[in-house]
């Protein structure tokens, strides 16, 4: 399986904040949740990717090539989190501008993506909701016939339905194996619901990249009392938190966990709630 | 380059057309009913603060930082600015040449002074536009429209200013003066335009590389 996007050792400095030796990988075929609070490094990393700023360190291979390479960046398309065209210009203005820019541009695609999310081709895009002008950006990223869809906050602020029609289509998308997506997202349910992979950026480190289902299933949170949470091997409990009712911990071995402390609550992990664990003060 | 082009064109259409067919309207009817010409020479000027202004709309959209993702090169995505800008400044130029003859037949003026004062105008307007252009990308178009006016006063009234203090310039003013009397004004014009294309030039190359290390 080919990486689509390969970072190593990624470093970015700024005055308040760095990126300390990120390692992403996008594989062919997969679509990867990059999760982290707010500041973690996110949108500095997919930027870094993309060529939109230059890193101080490390290295990206953009589909096999420099980010600096237009012809690495022909294959990869972005999707932020903003509309970048202006309220002035129509879907129809849009295609024509990005028929000219793009070699791979696909005219009948981008008409048939239009109609497909039902945006009038004349109408401006100032007159377009939010979920509208998300929509239009999808179709012009969708229309480069693009191997890397890159996502950053796309899904923000949009309504449950539509945001249920952008990840239907991140899954359709990826039916191609030779296509891949990075989908930046605070909406952890989306993540569950369609990544293969989740990296957790925190503090400008990546904490891990692993396999979202093996993640959800060798991890669970535990609810007990202190004393039971002792009886624990201290390797199996990652984190801890203490609320008002007792201890919560983000522990390894959930059907071991179990089998010690019968009558504890173990539950199904979630993203937001590991992601509370790690960013929230928790104990490590 | 196209792509680039087309969105400026139809986000400047859509933004200042009806502005832009009332200023022209308006300077046309000012020089043939008032005889106000120097409105005619202005006119590239403003043309050139427009396609300026195209650098204010992408700011304001986050078009640079999308931009930047895509398959386009520094040369094609300063290129498009610097064409369109200068392109827009060509065309006031033209139209200076046609209402200026309009000109010439009702109100007697002579057109080739026109046409030369055209010429002198529109290329000192291409000589400020290009480093205007680069410095949008290094300092932004705000900074970079004040930064213009302080220089322009500067040169308009520093001259005189120092004249007043008894600094003249002196044999070299003078022997420029001589030399400039010499020479035939189309002879004048032309190269004024050749060193104001040079320098357009160079500052598209300056631009260039500005966007090139730029991060958005």
């Amino acid at each position: 399986m080919e990486n689509l996007l390969e970072i190593r050792g990624l470093c970015k400095q700024y005055r308040n904040f760095s990126l300390d030796h990120v390692d992403l990988t996008v594989p062919a075929g997969t679509i990867v949740g990059l999760i982290g609070e707010n500041g973690a490094g996110k949108t500095t990393t997919i930027k870094a990717a993309l060529h939109v700023i230059r890193p101080d360190g490390g290295t990206i291979r953009l589909l096999g090539r420099d980010p600096s390479d237009p012809e690495a960046r022909e294959g990869a398309a972005a999707v932020f989190e903003d509309s970048y065209f202006h309220g002035s210009l129509t879907p129809r203005q849009v295609g024509r501008a990005m028929a000219g820019i793009c070699r791979t541009w696909d005219e009948d695609l981008y008409r048939s993506w239009c109609r497909r999310f039902g945006l009038q081709e004349r109408q401006p895009l100032k007159e377009f909701s939010r979920g509208m002008r998300m929509k239009l950006s999808l179709a012009t990223a969708l229309a480069r016939h693009p191997k890397l869809l890159v996502l950053d906050e796309a899904t923000s602020g949009l309504d449950p339905v539509v945001r249920g029609e952008m990840l239907d289509l991140f899954l359709e998308f990826i039916q191609d194996e030779g296509c891949g997506v990075l989908l930046s997202s605070h909406i952890t349910t989306d993540l569950e619901r369609i990544a293969d992979q989740i990296a957790y950026l925190h503090g400008g480190k990546l904490l891990f990249q692993a396999d979202k289902d093996r993640l959800m299933e060798e991890l669970a949170v535990l609810r007990c009392s202190e004393a039971d949470l002792a009886r624990l091997p201290a390797e199996w409990v990652l984190a801890r938190r203490r609320g008002e009712f007792g201890q919560s911990a983000l522990v390894r071995h959930p059907a071991e966990v179990r089998r010690l402390l019968p009558h504890a609550v173990v539950d199904r992990l979630r993203i937001d709630e590991m992601m509370q664990f790690y960013g929230g003060g928790a104990e490590q | 380059m196209i792509g680039f082009l087309r969105k400026d064109f139809y986000t400047m259409a859509a933004l200042y057309k009806k502005n832009l067919l009332l200023v022209l309207a308006l300077y046309t009817a000012m020089t043939l009913v008032m005889h106000v010409t120097f409105l005619l020479y202005m006119l590239v000027w403003m043309m050139g603060f427009y396609g300026l202004s195209a650098s204010t709309v992408d700011d304001s959209c986050g078009w640079d930082r999308y931009a930047r993702t895509l398959p386009a090169s520094a040369w094609q995505a300063v290129g498009a600015r610097f064409v369109m800008t200068l392109g827009m400044m060509v065309l006031a130029a033209l139209f200076g040449v046609v209402i200026g003859f309009l000109n010439s037949r009702i109100h007697g003026d002579d057109y080739a002074e026109t046409l030369l004062m055209l010429g002198i105008v529109s290329s000192a307007a291409l000589l400020f536009m290009g480093p205007l252009l680069a410095g949008a990308y290094k300092w932004g178009v705000e900074k970079v429209r004040n930064g213009f006016f302080v220089l322009f006063m500067a040169a308009c009234l520093l001259p005189p200013a120092l004249s007043r203090v008894g600094i003249t310039g002196g044999n070299a003013l003078q022997g420029l003066t001589r030399w400039l009397d010499r020479q035939a004004p189309a002879v004048l014009v032309a190269l004024l335009l050749a060193v104001a294309l040079a320098v357009c030039f160079l500052s598209y190359l300056a631009a260039c590389r500005i966007y090139r290390r730029k991060e958005f």
